[in-house]
């Protein structure tokens, strides 16, 4: 069997690397690249693992990070990038050295940079209440009072327990199974029709800014297939002269996609107006719909947090001091 | 007015059993018997009116007479099967009560001898812990036995032979925690079945050659829609009978039934151990009423029978072997109520042996010594039951004797049935059973009282009589009754007298034994032994008096007769055409009277005084052996263990162990499936809160990559 | 820039977040580091629901975000009074600990050999050493400050 193989590799050893280079830069072969590499990564990053382990994690992470990437289509503005780029990276490292340093007070810090990432990230997105809102409560409250237990809880320092994992070989096991989850996430990106999408999207923009200039912005575009007509669906904040301008150019804007998208011969491009989620007073709108829309919700959170606090008061046993030394074990 | 009393007579008994059954345990307890008493009463008393009814009736009408109450449809299914016209026919069933002569000589007999045996229940049963029952039990009986004599539909028919077969195996069993009456309760319940499923057989062919199971016509709007198995269209000759060989299998099927409910050789072997069950019960179900639903039922289907000679000539001989077999064994129990049970058996088969000569006289006769007999054999059995009561629950005949002066009513009625059921003149059994003999010698030699029967007629001067006997005189050759069998009826009616002899010799062996003789009462009796209570023998005088009577009231002016051939059944051309009803004939009169003489002489020579020559008789090298066998019953329980229970026994045990092993092993296969599983899966309860959460996870991440796969994503 | 890039960019962040913190959860054993593990899947979603948000141009997401904050601030405050409570009993955070619900004649899970602290390199920062060491006084070293 052996010689066979060996046999066929050396006779048509070319195509047969360039057969098995293009299945791996397939999406089927990415996926499971990025997957491995992910698990890789995971399992030498451990809490007791040496310095140079965690040296070569980070390293086979990052390309796993990489890989992923690959799926999903670039932003193609590199400031927005490059920022983008920066928070996530921090996140996601943030996240990692949480579950993976050895000390809990460590992965509460940890936990609390990644918090900010993740808040800068929802800044980002122009989410501006929620942004503050995650750093003042989690990484304010939650955090300090995740420190406080762990200082009640945990005076002796490093325990064993934080270095070994438990059962047999779950470090090998559950990477495997958690970034199986990325990894489909991922590779339902890869196979969807984002690129043209994106392209479509960026053409749009383009000449959306050419013709209404300040007056006009694109806020999303959708497309759908109807039949062999590729429809694409421009949802703009425009004014009215823009929004003329823009349907006169129409015929223009369908030609030019059909000739950059191949696939997208036929299109029919349609524009629609409609009102942005970042509008200039958002957390004014925000606050609208909270104690709109979403008022009983709030009352219910509000009735949550009180039972909370009083179970918590319960649950931590103010009467406890009146058992010294209740130690099960 | 007809219609509401068929419809209170058996609507008194159920009333009583639902009240009975629901009050009893708490409310009535010894009470019960009152209700029972009142609503047999009153139903004696409806049946009595239906009866002056129907009479009246047939006066007014003629000869054939009959009144259909239609309650409600029971089932009805259009188009159920298509005929051999084409024509589609429905299963219509409806609940109908027919009140004809039939029935209501049936329901009178029936309600009178059911309300006598409730009062001597009342008596006998005092004290016992399931008064109450017993009751609902006997009036549950009687609604079955009144509603089987009275509807007028074989599913119906069937349906009551079943439930009075149900009453019949509770109250056999009624002291169920006796083994041996619950092992005969089993018995006449399991034996039953067989001749049930002949019955049943019967039906579904009956359906099939006649699309309906109705016995009379449905009519609509004076139209006849679908024409009663003995409804008036086929009675009056516009639609034929079955002929031939499946004529014959109906009938066989039917007697199978018959054999079965009247304890006919071969499944007679049930009735004997019947007598385990309290004794009013045997003397109402097992001797008077609904052993008799048999011979009802053939009489009921002689059109039929009519069409078919082979069936009738073997009715004939097993009522005549059966008969002679009874006889036989009866001679040599040592229990009295088994020699009663014997007895019974072999009247039965004279009745049967009579209806088995096919002719109306035969059948009258047979009709006729059902009715009769039902008077003195409750008389006899009720009797039976004071001396057990009296003698503390022993009915052995060896451990008691000469009870003439402990027991005075007792004796002088039991004297009356003894002289009845030997057929001494004037006594109730005399008339039937001379009856018998007579149609049954007519069968044999055809013509020969020919003279007879003229002279009779002209001594009666009978409209009915003088129909017959101008009818007799005419050609036989359009009849279907070849004297082909001749020979056979010729044996038949020798074995018959021979049976009265026997008759004669063990009723009367019975009653030297048990009230002859030095007085000696066994040890179990106690302060128990002296006569029973009014309540006990005043239905036994009551029950002596119509022993005596009865026969020959009834005989007066062949009332009886007359009254009886106007049911439609018995009313059609071919039977009124052919046959002559029964005569009185002195020759058969005065040798059967012989013959029972000679009986009752024998008997008083053996086991009167001394006992010498019976000891010296059973001695002889050529009595023994036959001594033997008919004290073991001809051995036929024991055939019949060896032939059938056995076998069956060991099929059991063979599918017992089948099911044990294979059935039961497949399904406790699948049952440990799972527990092989579970041992499996125990192993995950780890107690690990980690793993635990690992697992829902791997499951999350499968399903979602079964979605991805099965699905192409979403 | 593509909405729909934004979009699938935060949701790969997302993803990443929620499986890592799905990784720290059933890995560690420490009971508080679990916590921050839910925290973080939290935070994934959390990422997920604002990018939904603002691609599908609504308030929902946002809002579904801030109900999240508040349910984990109920979570957190009762969880860790759960922690509090079963540190106090077992004397530890070790999640292990809890296995007594588990199926009988099962043996608990057991460390077999618990691998030895890794070695840090532990280099204390130094200052260099300046000036002159100076006298002490040992009288006013022990005096008594009262």
């Amino acid at each position: 069997m052996n010689g066979c193989w060996l046999l066929a590799a050396t006779t048509d050893s070319s195509s047969a690397w360039a057969e098995l280079g293009s299945k791996l830069s397939g999406t089927e072969g990415r996926a499971i690249i990025g997957w491995a590499l992910a698990v890789l990564a995971l399992w030498l990053i451990g809490p007791n693992s040496s310095h140079s382990r965690k040296i070569a994690g980070a390293v086979f992470g990052v390309l796993g990070l990489g890989v992923f990437w690959s799926f999903v289509p670039a932003m193609s503005f590199l400031p927005a990038e490059s920022v983008f780029l920066l928070l996530a990276g921090l996140t996601i490292f943030a996240a990692v050295a949480t579950i993976s340093a050895r000390s809990p007070v460590y992965s509460a810090i940890w936990f609390a940079c990644s918090l900010l990432g993740t808040a800068g990230l929802f800044l980002f997105q122009g989410a501006q209440f929620l942004g503050i809102a995650t750093i003042a409560v989690y990484a304010g409250a939650i955090v300090v009072t995740f420190l406080f237990v762990l200082m009640l809880a945990q005076p002796e320092g490093h325990a064993f327990f934080d270095r070994v994992s438990w059962g047999k070989s779950p470090r090998a096991v559950i990477p495997v199974v958690t970034m199986a989850i990325v990894s489909l996430i991922a590779y339902q990106f890869g196979k969807s029709d984002i690129r043209n999408h994106v392209k479509a999207e960026e053409l749009v923009a383009r000449t959306v800014t050419e013709l209404g200039g300040s007056d006009a912005a694109v806020r999303k575009v959708v497309h759908h297939q109807d039949g062999d007509v590729t429809v694409v669906e421009v949802d703009v904040v425009a004014s009215e002269a823009a929004l003329s301008k823009l349907e006169d150019s129409k015929a223009e804007l369908q030609r030019s996609i059909g000739e950059r998208i191949p696939d997208w011969s036929k299109c029919v491009v349609d524009f629609q107006t409609n009102t942005d989620v970042r509008t200039a007073d958002h957390v004014a709108h925000l606050g609208g719909q909270l104690f709109g829309a979403n008022l009983i919700g709030v009352e219910v959170a509000g009735c949550l947090l009180m039972m909370a606090l009083v179970g918590a008061l319960v649950v931590a046993g103010l009467d406890e001091e009146k058992k010294p030394g209740a130690t099960a074990r | 007015m007809s219609d509401n009393l068929i419809i209170l007579i058996p609507f008194f008994p159920l009333l009583a059993a639902i009240l009975i059954a629901i009050l009893g345990p708490k409310l009535l307890k010894e009470n019960s018997h009152y209700v029972t008493v009142l609503a047999f009463a009153a139903s004696f008393f409806c049946s009595l009116m239906l009866f002056f009814s129907v009479q009246g009736q047939v006066v007014e009408e003629g000869t054939s007479f009959e009144s259909v109450t239609t309650l409600w449809t029971w089932a009805a299914v259009d188009n159920a099967m298509i005929d051999a016209d084409g024509h589609s026919v429905p299963f219509l069933i409806d609940v109908t009560l027919r009140s004809d002569a039939l029935t209501s000589i049936m329901l009178c007999m029936v309600t009178f001898i059911a309300t006598l045996v409730a009062i001597f229940g009342a008596g006998y049963m005092h004290g016992d812990r399931g008064y109450w029952r017993f009751f609902a039990y006997v009036s549950l009986f009687v609604f079955s036995m009144t509603m089987l004599v009275s509807v007028s539909n074989f599913l119906l028919l069937f349906v009551f032979w079943e439930a009075v077969g149900l009453c019949s195996y509770l109250l056999i069993g009624f002291w169920y925690h006796k083994p041996e009456a619950s092992a005969a309760g089993k018995k006449a319940f399991l034996v039953n079945r067989v001749g049930d499923f002949g019955f049943a057989l019967a039906i579904f062919l009956i359906w099939i050659n006649y699309g309906t199971l109705n016995f009379h016509d449905y009519v609509v709007d004076g139209q006849v829609i679908i024409p009663g198995v003995f409804g008036q269209m086929r009675l009056g000759g516009a639609l034929p009978y079955v002929q031939g060989g499946m004529a014959t299998a109906i009938c066989l099927l039917l007697m199978l039934g018959a054999c079965g409910k009247s304890a006919q050789f071969p499944l007679h072997v049930w009735l004997p151990d019947a007598m385990e069950g309290p004794t009013p019960v045997s003397a109402l179900i097992h001797a008077a009423t609904m052993v008799t639903a048999g011979v009802y039922m053939v009489t009921r289907c002689t059109p039929l029978f009519h069409a078919s000679p082979d069936a009738q000539v073997t009715v004939a001989c097993i009522g005549g072997f059966t008969a002679l077999l009874a006889g036989l064994i009866a001679l040599t129990q040592h229990d009295l109520k088994r020699v009663l049970a014997y007895s019974t058996v072999s009247q039965l088969g004279y009745m049967f042996l009579a209806l088995g000569t096919g002719s109306l006289a035969g059948i009258v006769a047979g009709m006729f010594h059902l009715f009769t007999h039902a008077f003195f054999k409750a008389l006899l059995f009720l009797g039976s039951g004071s001396v057990m009561h009296a003698m503390g629950n022993v009915i052995d005949m060896r451990r008691f004797g000469g009870l003439r002066h402990l027991m005075p009513w007792t004796f002088r009625t039991f004297l009356v049935g003894c002289l009845a059921l030997a057929g001494i003149f004037p006594f109730a059994g005399f008339w039937s059973k001379d009856a018998i003999l007579a149609s049954v010698h007519d069968r044999a030699y055809p013509g020969a009282h020919a003279h007879d029967s003229g002279h009779d007629a002209d001594h009666d001067a009978d409209e009915h009589a003088t129909h017959s006997v101008a009818l007799l005189s005419a050609d036989h050759a359009g009849s279907n009754q070849p004297n082909a069998y001749t020979n056979i009826y010729v044996w038949l009616y020798r074995s018959a007298c021979f049976t009265a002899f026997l008759t004669a010799f063990y009723t009367f062996r019975a009653f030297f034994l048990t009230f002859y003789g030095p007085q000696v009462i066994p040890d179990e009796a106690g302060h128990h032994a002296h006569e029973s209570p009014p309540m006990m023998w005043i239905p036994l005088a009551i029950l002596a008096v119509f022993a005596f009577l009865i026969g020959f009231v009834s005989e007066l002016d062949h009332k009886f007769a007359h009254l009886l051939t106007s049911t439609p059944s018995l009313a059609f051309a071919g039977m009124q055409d052919t046959m002559q009803p029964g005569g009185f004939h002195m020759d058969i009169a005065i040798s059967s009277t012989i013959i029972a003489v000679l009986g009752i002489a024998l008997a008083a020579f053996l086991y009167l005084g001394h006992q010498r020559e019976v000891e010296a008789i059973s001695k002889l090298k050529l009595v023994a052996p036959l001594r033997a066998l008919s004290l073991n019953k001809f051995y036929l329980d024991e055939i019949y263990t060896w032939a059938i229970v056995k076998p069956l026994e060991y099929l059991g045990i063979i599918y017992f162990w089948l099911d044990r092993w294979l059935v039961d092993g497949l399904v406790n296969l699948v049952g440990k499936l799972p527990v092989v599983l579970g041992s499996g899966l125990r192993n995950l309860q780890t107690g690990l809160l980690p793993f635990y959460s690992l697992s829902m996870v791997v499951a999350m991440v499968i399903l979602l990559f079964l979605g991805q796969v099965l699905w192409g994503g979403g | 820039m593509s909405e729909t890039a934004l979009l699938q960019n935060y949701l790969l962040v997302g993803s990443i977040l929620f499986g890592l913190g799905l990784t720290g959860f059933l890995i560690r054993r420490n009971l508080i580091v679990m916590f921050l593990c839910a925290e973080m899947m939290l935070q994934g979603v959390s990422l997920s629901l604002i990018a939904w948000g603002r691609y599908h141009n609504d308030w929902s997401g946002q809002m579904l975000v801030i109900f999240i904050i508040t349910v984990a601030a109920c979570e957190a405050g009762i969880a860790l009074a759960l922690v509090l409570a079963l540190c106090r009993k077992s004397g530890s955070l070790d999640i292990v600990n809890w296995q007594n619900v588990r199926e009988e004649g099962r043996m608990p899970y057991i460390d077999q050999e618990v691998p030895a602290e890794a070695v840090e390199s532990e280099v204390w920062p130094t200052l260099t050493p300046a000036g002159i060491e100076p006298a002490t006084d040992q009288q006013e070293l022990y005096r008594s400050n009262v």
